[in-house]
């Protein structure tokens, strides 16, 4: 490589915000660059915390009086569902999500995340779904059935309206947003670091972000699925969780809290991980127990998907398995213990210094340790009987979800917002509105404690007076308007700063991470050339660094061909491996997202040729993305700066979009599985089996075993044949075998008794459809590889595309063939439920 | 520095074996409960095999955790160090879980 004349720092910044800035005016909708994307995904999310806010008010106002004529029950089940569903779904996960997307790059040495693109989309997605959500509540049709959706009461006898689906297909909808932020945060921490950053100098921030990526690729898809099926039930009948027709209302409880328990820890690791960065700083030490944490947060990840079943310790369930999720839910709470004796062990070495971020970490503890102790208490099955669906349990989650999120999100706030506004703090009402908030809180929510061990049930509109809760429900509501006020102040302590804050030097807080080391306001491209780590990453003379890596002292401290390129490393050693080539700015995603909403928007208004029109077009924008990203092949070795030459990141094995699929693909599969399980449950425990038709579907579905079998093979085969450029065929053949599978599937079920009659028939069902389904997104795959080499995008021996498909393809095939092994073993299966049933 | 040593990304699972044969464990006993009460196996039979899955994988996760003591010898360099310490610290916490969680196997009453 030639030798590159060296730009001076504010030649390279110019260079550098001209290809990576994300423009002005009407071009803002094409931005795809993390630190806008972050953003903006953390105000929306605050703007719903607002509105969910605004709901609470609405409760309380409800509440604080007995027989309260201000809302009819109709109303308040609206507005009790939409004030959980959007703190959990709108305000929750989409914040912590907006916050690894603004952190991560910039405290891994990294320009960008992974999948700029796939970013913008997530935050579309999120945005119209939340928008789809919130008309629903201004035309007085919000889902009005608990944010967890129980099952007959929001199946279609009793929830006629749209209410229900609103709620399934919009929360979908948003859950499309989050597994992709989770995968792109995943595959981001694992590949796109600064080189040297090997996993044990990463960040403990990072660490935490991993988890939580990883708990939400699995622990999302069984809602989804249950989503799916309920609506499928709503819609068209097909009785999953009809117990009269073979179905189960339990089936929806397991569900829903395969993925609600772990939810939970998806939503405290993160403020966890805040705190474990924030804590050090202030106490002037490094964290004590690094290690420690690392292994009580992956523990911590597996726990909690073991514990499920406490949310259903009143269904009637053996006792055998009410002690395994009692003793799983006590465990829990020791890796969750360990990090709080690290953070106190860090603060008692150190010598901790004051500021309002403390003052919130300080909330936190206390606020949480109590949350914890009533979580250990209900886990135990005794006392949870009594206190089940009680003022109790609304206390208790609201201690464990403000202490655990709010808390450290608020000293988040106070600690990153000078980094994203380069501003100082104002710090006038700081104090004064933890104040409010932390006696607000305590009294709005402590006393929910007492008015629930008094019997007080949870989600009704009113009561009546005899039963002394009163004075309590009154107090409870004054402090519920004492915490809104303190929220109000920090509202605006964050206009303040925006507006007169001062400018400041570098890293107000002497913090040792990377992300102080570059400009505040973050620049676009976040570092003028990436650093090289020598030691952990949260121990770094930010200062120095930072003037060297302005300086173009680090790697890739020039622009080439006027593209966006950052350095992928090894995943575990963080040796620097490969130059990855961003896509730039584009509107292709909010071109997807819209059309994505318009599927979304149809199948509410059960338009569903409408519906199917719109998903062709979604799959074409994705065509049309991919076409739009394809790189050159042949490209060579590259510059990276430091006197590294690397490959671009198309000619290395094992690459961030390659990694990205196999994600993708473990999400999948976690649907999938639970998809076998909800057929299985079924068969075994719902009432109403054996059913009087059996769906077997003999020869045709046979034939489908080998096509899938086939399809395995011969994505394998397109792999091999493309190193000499010989691909078309196998893929020819291979889109044959998809055609047949789908019509083989099709005649089948049309041989079969109707999916709306018996759960058998539902399930069998569903399991031929997702494999359809698969291999009519395979062809899709063979479609864009088709255009792309005739395009001569990929040519003999480009290997990435091809074994990204091929990672599908295989899929398709393993699930296929077990899909159908699974409905022609259910005849059988059936059979050995006659002598017991 | 450590340049020649490559770690592959597969030595990650050092992290999760272990809580993966836990959730295994989970999976099986959560399913054989409720395959036995569905059924109506004969109690004592029901209960042998609850006890054998319990032993059996507290037997895996053992071996698992002497496994990577022996490992963490050859693990000289970072991050392999760090990598090997965590997987012995999650395995030996894998094995824990599964004795407190699963012993209920060995009294709790099973179709009530
Ligand atoms: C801003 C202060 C808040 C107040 C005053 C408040 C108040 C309440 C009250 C009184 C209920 C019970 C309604 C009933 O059962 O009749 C409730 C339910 C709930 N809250 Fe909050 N809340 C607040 C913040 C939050 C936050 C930050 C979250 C989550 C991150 C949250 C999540 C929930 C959930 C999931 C429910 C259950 C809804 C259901 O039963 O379907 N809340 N809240
Ligand atoms: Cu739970």
């Amino acid at each position: 490589m030639s030798e590159r004349e060296k730009l001076s720092p504010i030649a390279l910044h110019k260079a550098l915000e001209r290809v990576w800035g994300s423009g002005e005016g009407f071009e803002r909708l094409s931005a795809v660059n993390h630190t806008v994307v972050g953003k903006r995904f953390m105000m929306t999310a605050l703007a719903f915390f607002a509105i969910g806010g605004v709901l609470a008010m609405l409760i309380r106002a409800q509440l604080a009086t007995p027989d309260s004529a201000f809302m009819g029950p109709e109303l308040y089940s609206q507005v009790f569902t939409m004030h959980g569903t959007v703190m959990m779904f709108l305000f929750a996960i989409p914040m912590l999500e907006g916050l690894g997307m603004y952190l991560l790059p910039k405290m891994l040495g990294a320009r960008d995340l992974a999948f700029p693109r796939l970013s913008a989309y997530g935050y579309w997605c999120y945005l119209f779904g939340g928008a789809i959500i919130i008309s629903a509540m201004l035309f007085g049709v919000a889902p009005d059935t608990g944010w967890f959706m129980y099952t007959p009461l929001s199946s279609n006898v009793y929830t006629p309206g749209i209410n229900a689906d609103v709620w399934l297909l919009g929360i979908t909808f948003v859950e499309i947003s989050a597994i992709t932020a989770a995968i792109e945060i995943t595959v981001s921490i694992l590949k796109l670091r600064a080189p040297g950053m090997s996993l044990d100098r990463m960040p403990l921030f990072a660490w935490y972000m991993l988890v939580t990526a990883m708990m939400m690729v699995v622990g999302f898809p069984p809602l989804i699925l249950g989503s799916v099926l309920l609506e499928m039930e709503r819609a068209f009948g097909l009785p999953f969780f009809d117990p009269t027709r073979g179905g189960d209302p339990l089936l929806w409880q397991h569900l829903f809290w395969l993925f609600g328990h772990p939810e939970v820890y998806i939503i405290f690791l993160p403020a966890a991980g805040a705190l474990s960065t924030i804590i050090p700083v202030f106490a002037q030490r490094p964290i004590v127990g690094y290690r420690a944490i690392i292994v009580a947060i992956v523990a911590l990840a597996f726990l909690s998907f073991g514990l499920w079943v406490h949310h259903m310790f009143t269904v009637g369930i053996p006792h055998l398995a009410l002690a395994f999720f009692s003793a799983a839910s006590a465990v829990v709470a020791i890796p969750t213990a360990v990090q709080i004796f690290a953070w106190l062990a860090t603060l008692a070495h150190g010598r901790p210094r004051f500021d309002v971020p403390m003052l919130y970490i300080f909330g936190f503890f206390i606020i949480f340790v109590i949350g914890g102790l009533t979580g250990v208490m209900i886990a135990m099955v005794p006392f949870n009987w009594q206190a089940h669906d009680s003022h109790f349990i609304v206390a208790h989650l609201h201690y464990v979800l403000v202490g655990g999120f709010v808390f450290p999100m608020l000293a988040g706030i106070y600690y990153w917002m000078p980094h994203v506004t380069g501003r100082e703090s104002v710090h006038r009402i700081s104090v004064p509105a933890f104040w409010l908030i932390f006696v607000g809180f305590n009294l709005t929510f402590f006393l929910m404690h007492i008015t629930g061990l008094m019997g007080m049930p949870r989600r009704v509109h009113t009561y009546p007076s005899a039963f002394g809760w009163d004075w309590l429900n009154l107090l409870s509501s004054v402090g519920g308007f004492i915490l809104t006020m303190g929220f109000a102040l920090v509202l605006a302590d964050m206009i303040l700063q925006f507006r007169f804050g001062r400018y400041f030097r570098r890293n107000p807080w002497r913090a040792r991470t990377l992300e102080w080391a570059i400009p505040t306001r973050p620049t676009s491209y976040a570092f003028a050339s990436l650093p090289h780590i020598e030691e952990r990453a949260d121990g770094l003379d930010v200062e120095t660094l930072g003037r060297d890596l302005a300086g173009g002292k680090g790697y890739l401290a020039f622009v080439r061909h006027e593209r966006m390129e950052t350095l992928g490393v090894d995943m575990t050693t963080g040796r620097i491996e490969h130059v990855a080539l961003l896509p730039r700015q584009s509107y292709i995603p909010l071109i997807a997202a819209v059309l994505t909403g318009l599927a979304v928007l149809s199948m509410l208004f059960k338009a569903y040729w409408l519906a199917l029109g719109c998903t062709v077009l979604v799959a074409a924008s994705f065509v049309w993305w991919s076409q739009d990203n394809a790189i050159e092949p042949d490209i060579g070795p590259l510059d990276a700066g430091r006197g590294e030459t690397v490959p671009p990141h198309t000619e290395v094995d094992g690459p961030a979009p390659w990694w990205a699929t196999v994600f993708a693909l473990l999400a999948d599969g976690t649907l999938f599985a639970s998809l076998v399980f909800g057929t299985l449950y079924v068969w075994l425990v719902a009432p109403n089996w054996p059913p009087s038709e059996i769906a077997g579907g003999g020869a045709l579905l046979f034939l489908a075993l080998i096509g899938y079998a086939a399809a395995g093979a011969l994505g394998w085969w397109i792999v091999r044949a493309n190193r000499t450029g010989r691909a078309l065929v196998p893929m020819a053949a291979l889109s044959a075998v998809y055609i047949v599978t789908i019509g083989l599937a099709v005649v089948a079920l049309t041989g079969m008794p109707a999916p709306s009659g018996h759960a058998h028939a539902a399930t069998v069902f569903t399991l031929l459809g997702y494999g359809a389904l698969h291999s009519a997104i395979g062809l899709v795959f063979l479609l864009n590889a088709a255009i792309k080499m005739w395009r001569g995008m990929i040519v003999a021996g480009a290997q990435l595309e091809v074994r990204i498909g091929s990672l599908w393809h295989g899929y398709t095939a393993v699930t296929g063939v077990a899909g159908i092994m699974l409905v022609m073993a259910m005849p059988a299966l059936i059979g050995m439920l006659e002598g017991v049933r | 520095m450590n340049k020649t040593t490559a770690i592959p990304p597969s030595r990650l699972l050092l992290l999760v074996v272990g809580f993966i044969v836990w959730s295994v464990a989970f999976i099986a006993l959560y399913a054989l409960n409720a395959i036995g009460c569905g059924f109506g196996w004969d109690a004592g039979f029901q209960r042998a095999l609850l006890i054998g899955l319990f032993a059996l994988h507290t037997v895996v996760l053992g071996g698992f955790a002497v496994g990577i003591v022996r490992h963490l010898r050859g693990a000289g360099f970072e991050p392999a160090r760090t990598l090997a310490w965590a997987g012995l610290g999650l395995t030996v916490a894998a094995l824990a879980s599964t004795v407190l969680v699963f012993a209920p196997s060995l009294f709790a009453s099973m179709c009530v």
